[in-house]
């Protein structure tokens, strides 16, 4: 046949060594993510008008503009950017040397900070009040309402959504070997570039990506759907 | 004028409708009682086709469709014939008052614009509808809306009108508004086939009752002889417990 | 951040803006008839089809853009050469286009099942009681009514198709950032990121006009349903 299978086998066995890796970026864009989210969340509820303006207009800019081009602008105005801090502790960086890693978890856990603030917003208001007066009429604290009856449901809606995200972010740091991160995609390439197989690799990178984001897609339907009965 | 023969009906195992033979005259006001989950529901949307029947004849003004062998032209034709009141109204969302109404005559009927507003505003008019004929469904209450499910079905001019307990969605004084209308057009000699807990009606409106339980019609008569009289031991328990108030002996 | 320098490439830049609207377009139009297609093939349960439809789908929800987008790039010819096509007759538009109307479609379809499933089972049974045809009830009662009930999901993968296309560069196409990545080698390392930021800017410009022209069909399409 055209495609030479035994390569596309055997680069996969190659790219997989970037899986680890990988999901080890996408935990911690997740992590930082929600945080970062949850803080701007509660920002936001302040409704402080200027402020509320302001981020709305950064939500719609963040959005609208396509994730490649968030990082090139990273890459090219984060060294500038943290050459003062740098300077700080004495070192310095070359352009072209600022680590892909801290360009790539910047600008992703900036875009999943927006995003997660919109879910956990969502969450909250996802929680039905008459649960809350439930839990009053049978003389229920703030604390333990918090604890019982808000946390959990909050999270049976979120969870759900963060699960998703992180699928997502394994997908989207497809792109971060335009930076020079290795990952997935990028251990494709090396691949490739080794073998002069490009289509064999690039297939070996999907099926790679096919079967992890499939096996976790249905572990967490399967968690999605235990979180559901508490509702 | 209807005439349904040997008509069966089921989901996979389970056979909701048995060898239902049912004869409706012209001028006929038809309740269908019995109790819930017995395929009252099912028997009248046979009839237009809204499901279809596994075997039997449908025979609507002399157009006869064996429903093992029946096509869409046949179906259509069927439907042409009767008009259906649904128990959640089912009026098109995104038509006004007036246009639920004169889409059938329009599109189905091919009569013209003008045609199909005169007669339209005739039927809404009747119902007391007369007023809100821009407005959206969605702008109307329950009553209401089942009041214009009454006109659009009236404004086709059926020569059965089906109605699928058009009441239960209303609350009483609208459930009684709803029966009222349908007095009237009892009164005026339509021909209605009507599923309904409403026993009031089926008592003193209609002319004919049909009692059926467990997919089978158990007894037919006139609504004295059911409510009064019934043959069967079946229908004499049903009613019986039609009369008991609360379990206050 | 050098304004004036800004002011100078914004032309160059948008001077590639047809070739970022053409394909969108084209993608668009071909992925929504797909999409239909398709999510009518899985609601009716078409036997081999949906199967079929249900692996695409799983295949394409699981893997980036693009990697479909190499994958049509290095494939196409290969697998068009047995039907005499020579692989010179594909060129980077074409390769994007099958690329992201392949990569859009199930996103499509995604969209469009869950308002089709949406919509009751009265608004069919009310429209056949009156004796309209199949084709009748669709276009009057039921299509008008899909229309706006589908219109916010399909904003949001209108505009995740114009993000999309923003990777169409890396095979090389010159649009929107072909041409932005073409300046960047000319201007020899300086001003990266004002280049860059003209170009986001143009593209949020796009990405907003297109949220507010679905909004507008939105909210004129769907004044009857509440």
């Amino acid at each position: 046949m055209i495609i030479d299978w035994k390569i596309v086998i055997e680069t996969m066995g190659i790219i997989s060594t970037a899986v680890p890796r990988t999901l080890l970026y996408a935990v911690t864009i997740l992590f930082f993510g929600i945080l970062l989210g949850a803080v701007l969340a509660w920002i936001e509820d302040k409704k402080i008008p200027v402020v509320q303006q302001i981020i709305n207009v950064i939500r719609s800019y963040i959005r609208g503009v396509p994730l490649i081009v968030h990082l090139f602008i990273m890459r090219y105005a984060m060294p500038g950017i943290a050459a003062p801090f740098l300077a700080v502790f004495g070192l310095t960086r070359e352009p072209g040397q600022f680590p892909a890693v801290v360009i790539v978890l910047t600008t992703y856990i900036a875009l999943e900070a927006v995003i997660e603030a919109q879910n956990i917003r969502s969450a909250l208001y996802s929680i039905d009040s008459s649960q809350i007066d439930a839990g009053k009429s049978i003389g229920m604290s703030n604390t333990q309402l918090t604890k019982r009856v808000i946390v959990p449901q909050a999270l049976a809606y979120a969870v759900p959504l963060f699960l998703n995200a992180f699928l997502k972010i394994i997908k989207a740091l497809s792109l971060a070997f335009t930076v020079g991160l290795v990952e997935i995609l990028a251990q494709a390439q090396v691949a490739a570039a080794l073998s002069f197989s490009y289509l064999e690799a690039y297939i070996a990178a999907a099926l790679i990506y096919w079967i992890l984001c499939g096996f976790l897609s249905v572990i967490f339907g399967r968690v999605s759907k235990k979180l559901q009965y508490y509702n | 004028m209807l005439q349904l023969d040997h008509i069966y009906k089921s989901y996979g195992d389970h056979h909701v409708l048995k060898d239902i033979n049912l004869h409706v005259d012209q001028g006929d006001v038809v309740s269908l009682i019995g109790p819930s989950g017995t395929g009252k529901t099912t028997l009248l949307r046979t009839i237009n086709y809204l499901e279809p029947a596994d075997k039997g004849t449908i025979t609507i003004n002399g157009i006869s469709v064996n429903t093992e062998k029946a096509k869409q032209s046949d179906i259509i034709k069927l439907r042409r014939q009767t008009a259906m009141v649904f128990q959640n109204y089912s009026l098109f969302r995104n038509k006004t008052v007036l246009e639920n109404v004169t889409e059938g005559l329009t599109i189905v009927q091919g009569k013209s614009k003008e045609e199909a507003e005169e007669i339209a505003i005739r039927e809404i008019s009747r119902v007391g509808m007369a007023d809100n004929v821009d407005k959206y469904p969605y702008q109307l209450s329950g009553g209401q809306q089942q009041r214009i499910g009454i006109a659009r079905a009236m404004a086709l001019n059926p020569s059965v009108i089906l109605l699928d307990e058009p009441t239960s969605s209303l609350d009483p004084e609208r459930s009684a508004e709803v029966m009222r209308i349908l007095q009237n057009l009892a009164e005026l000699g339509t021909t209605m086939l009507i599923t309904t807990h409403e026993m009031e009606f089926a008592k003193h409106v209609s002319n004919k009752v049909v009692f059926m339980e467990n997919g089978h019609i158990v007894e037919e008569g006139s609504p004295d002889q059911i409510f009064q009289n019934p043959v069967e031991e079946r229908t004499r328990q049903f009613v019986r417990k039609l009369e008991k108030p609360l379990n206050v002996d | 951040m050098d304004i004036g320098f800004m002011i100078d490439i914004f032309p160059v830049i948008l001077s590639k803006l047809p070739v970022t609207l053409y394909i969108f377009t084209v993608t668009a139009v071909i992925s929504l008839v797909l999409g239909v297609l398709m999510a009518f093939v899985e609601l009716k349960r078409v036997p081999v089809l949906k199967q079929i439809f249900d692996i695409y789908s799983s295949f394409v929800r699981s893997t980036p853009g693009i990697v479909h987008i190499f994958i049509v790039y290095y494939g196409l010819p290969v697998f068009l050469a047995p039907f005499g096509i020579s692989p010179s007759a594909i060129d980077r538009l074409t390769s994007s286009i099958v690329a992201l109307v392949f990569y859009t479609v199930a996103f499509i379809s995604a969209v469009i099942k869950p308002s089709i499933k949406a919509m009751p089972q009265s608004q069919f049974d009310a429209a056949a009681s009156v004796g309209m045809t199949r084709w009748q009830s669709l276009r009057r009662i039921i299509i008008p009514q899909l229309v706006p009930m589908t219109l916010p999901s399909l904003t949001n993968a209108m505009v995740d198709l114009l993000m999309d296309t923003s990777l169409l560069f890396t095979i090389g196409l010159t649009d929107l950032m072909g041409q932005a990545n073409i300046l960047v080698s000319n201007t020899l390392g300086i001003n990266q990121v004002e280049i860059f930021v003209t170009v986001a800017l143009i593209y949020w410009a796009l990405s907003s006009m297109i949220t507010a022209v679905m909004r507008f069909f939105e909210k004129r399409l769907a004044h009857y349903l509440r």
